[in-house]
């Protein structure tokens, strides 16, 4: 499964599509994960994100790790199999709260 | 008394049942599981002569052999939960005819077999080979329940629910099989263990000699009958002059005798007793000490003496001929772990992943069913410190979790170090992607790290991989690495003991 790690991901994201994706940032493990992650590797993220295009919320959660959405394989493929758009700027409904 | 013998046999055979339920992962909290272990005096008294040490509740089995100076074999016939289960299977296999009993409950001269056994063993100990626990009975039935008996009620249970976890043992047939011969030859003779075979209940015998109290028999009231011989399961010969270093003091031939000729006396004062010839009593004196010639205690003694040398033989048990010698953290150094180690199974029972198996050929022959990891069963969980909590004398050491992560001096507890078998694994032999090992290692920082590297692909393109690489100073040799690689048959990163920390220094890594 590791081996072609990004298509499995694409690919098991073609089974269901989700009514609603929730992503928890209020914890962020930025190194040494997913085993070996200690508590000097978290750093407070304090975001969640909601929406009903899991391929955007992926996107906008990689930017919270530091990394390019771009840069995520998996990511490209989903968008390529129509499962969403990594652009979430773009979607109709995008809006953002601090509470 | 005979059914007051009854009710201790069944409450200890239970206490043992429920110790031994209480130790798993999630049951055990701080219960003193190690008791029975402890009560025997032949551990304690081994354990001693390998190490001059008395671990943690050792001191429990002197305590148990000052009682049978005083009161004789009790231990065997009221408390020993494995004597209590070959008294059972003697119960059932137990033939009608009277004569047929007491042929076969007639002493025989084998019966000292056990008292030649005891001294070899126990001067082996005081060599600092101990291998007493791998006969103590104690010992033995820990290691059976530990090994057999528990997976075996896992597996029915899995058979039922679908849901317990499985546990596996190597060698599990081996112990199943000296448990099973152990159980079988009581149809033969009743309680044939504890008549020719047990060192314990030698040990306890020799130490009968002192007793102040034990079964005799009134020559004046005694018809001969025989019924005492043919409900006598310790053929400790109630019938002529008694065998206190054989009787268990079960109370049998007491209930069954007719004339009440056979009852339990306080014997202070054998020499008096001995002439105490008057019309109304006539008191049979008993033998209080086994008939054994010089010669084969002699014998014993070069047995003892044979062990030593036989079982070191190879000259690499206490050196690092071992690779597969990879012991749970906490192990004391070889030769110290091994003149402690009872080889009792309790560390395999308690460990959460099923990693600690039974040495069988991984420790040599002195090391032989003394735990070692084994990646193919689990990995050592990285907060887990149980198998030292359970351990009875100290083998392995009662760490702390911050002592094993190397909290706060940053130098863990290693039990060994991984390595990477560059011809199986994917990104270095197969040119794919992998990096399971890097995401599972569970230390922090990783002791996994990978290299990016620049290589031509077989039909001429060119890939970047992601290569990985064993940080020696971090590695601390849990063996999840080597669990959970995909190569699942013969993983492509392995531990070995090298730089385990026990060993201390001297080492390249």
């Amino acid at each position: 499964m590791h081996q072609a790690i990004h298509e499995v991901i694409a690919d098991l994201a073609t089974f269901i599509t989700p009514t609603l994706v929730i992503m928890d940032g209020t914890r962020l493990l930025l190194s040494n994960g997913p085993t070996g992650g200690s508590a000097a590797d978290v750093a407070p993220g304090n975001v969640v994100a909601a929406g009903t295009d899991q391929v955007a919320v992926d996107a906008l959660a990689c930017t919270w790790l530091n990394v390019r959405p771009g840069d995520v394989e998996f990511i490209h493929l989903a968008a390529q199999l129509k499962l969403g758009s990594p652009d979430w700027r773009a979607l109709p409904h995008f809006k953002e709260v601090t509470v | 008394m005979k059914r007051l013998r009854i009710y201790y046999q069944v409450f200890f055979l239970a206490l043992f049942g429920v110790l031994m339920w209480l130790s798993a992962q999630g049951r055990l909290r701080g219960y003193p599981v190690t008791w029975f272990l402890d009560s025997s005096p032949l551990n304690a008294l081994g354990a001693l002569l390998a190490s001059w040490n008395v671990a943690h509740w050792m001191w429990i089995g002197f305590v148990m052999l000052a009682l049978t100076a005083v009161l004789g074999r009790v231990f065997c016939g009221w408390v020993c939960p494995l004597g209590t289960l070959l008294h059972g299977v003697s119960w059932l296999a137990e033939p009608r005819s009277a004569k047929e009993r007491i042929t076969r409950n007639r002493w025989l001269s084998a019966q000292n077999f056990k008292f030649v056994l005891t001294l070899a063993l126990l001067t082996a100990a005081a060599f600092g080979v101990l291998q007493a626990g791998l006969c103590d009975p104690l010992a033995l039935l820990t290691r059976s329940t530990a090994v057999v008996l528990a997976p075996m009620l896992g597996e029915a249970q899995h058979l039922i629910t679908r849901t317990a976890p499985e546990r596996a043992f190597q060698g599990a047939a081996l112990i199943a099989s000296v448990f099973c011969a152990v159980l079988a030859l009581n149809v033969w003779r009743p309680r044939f263990w504890c008549r020719y075979v047990c060192p314990l209940g030698a040990l306890l015998g020799a130490a009968s000699r002192w007793v102040l109290g034990a079964i005799t028999r009134d020559l004046q009231r005694c018809t001969n009958c025989g019924v005492c011989e043919s409900v006598c399961p310790a053929a400790s010969s109630p019938s002529s002059t008694i065998k206190t270093h054989e009787c268990f003091v079960c109370w049998n031939c007491v209930a069954r005798c007719p004339e009440a000729a056979l009852q339990w006396r306080w014997i202070f004062n054998r020499q008096k007793m001995s002439f105490a010839n008057d019309e109304k009593c006539r008191l049979n004196p008993p033998a209080t000490r086994p008939d054994l010639s010089r010669r084969s205690l002699l014998g014993a003694l070069a047995a003892g003496v044979a062990i030593v040398a036989g079982l070191r033989l190879a000259g690499t048990t206490r050196r690092r001929g071992f690779p597969l010698r990879i012991r749970p953290p906490g192990a004391l150094p070889e030769a110290d772990f091994l003149e402690r180690c009872l080889k009792c199974g309790l560390c395999m029972k308690v460990c959460p992943t099923n990693v600690l198996q039974p040495a069988l050929t991984e420790a040599g022959a002195e090391g032989f069913m003394t735990p070692v990891m084994n990646m193919t069963y689990g990995y050592c969980e990285l907060n887990c410190t149980l198998c030292g909590q359970v351990c009875p004398t100290g083998a392995i050491q009662r760490i702390t979790i911050a002592q094993k992560l190397g909290h706060p001096d940053g130098r863990p507890i290693k039990t060994g170090t991984a390595f990477f078998d560059r011809g199986r694994c994917l990104p270095w032999a197969m040119q794919r992607n992998c990096l399971v090992c890097q995401e599972i290692c569970p230390v922090s920082p990783k002791a996994i790290y990978t290299v990016d590297e620049a290589v031509l692909l077989n039909d001429g393109t060119r890939a970047v991989l992601r290569r990985p690489h064993v940080d020696p100073a971090r590695c601390i040799g849990c063996g999840l690495c080597q669990r959970e690689c995909p190569l699942e048959d013969k993983p492509a990163i392995r531990v070995s003991a090298a730089g385990e920390t026990r060993a201390g220094s001297s080492f390249y890594l």
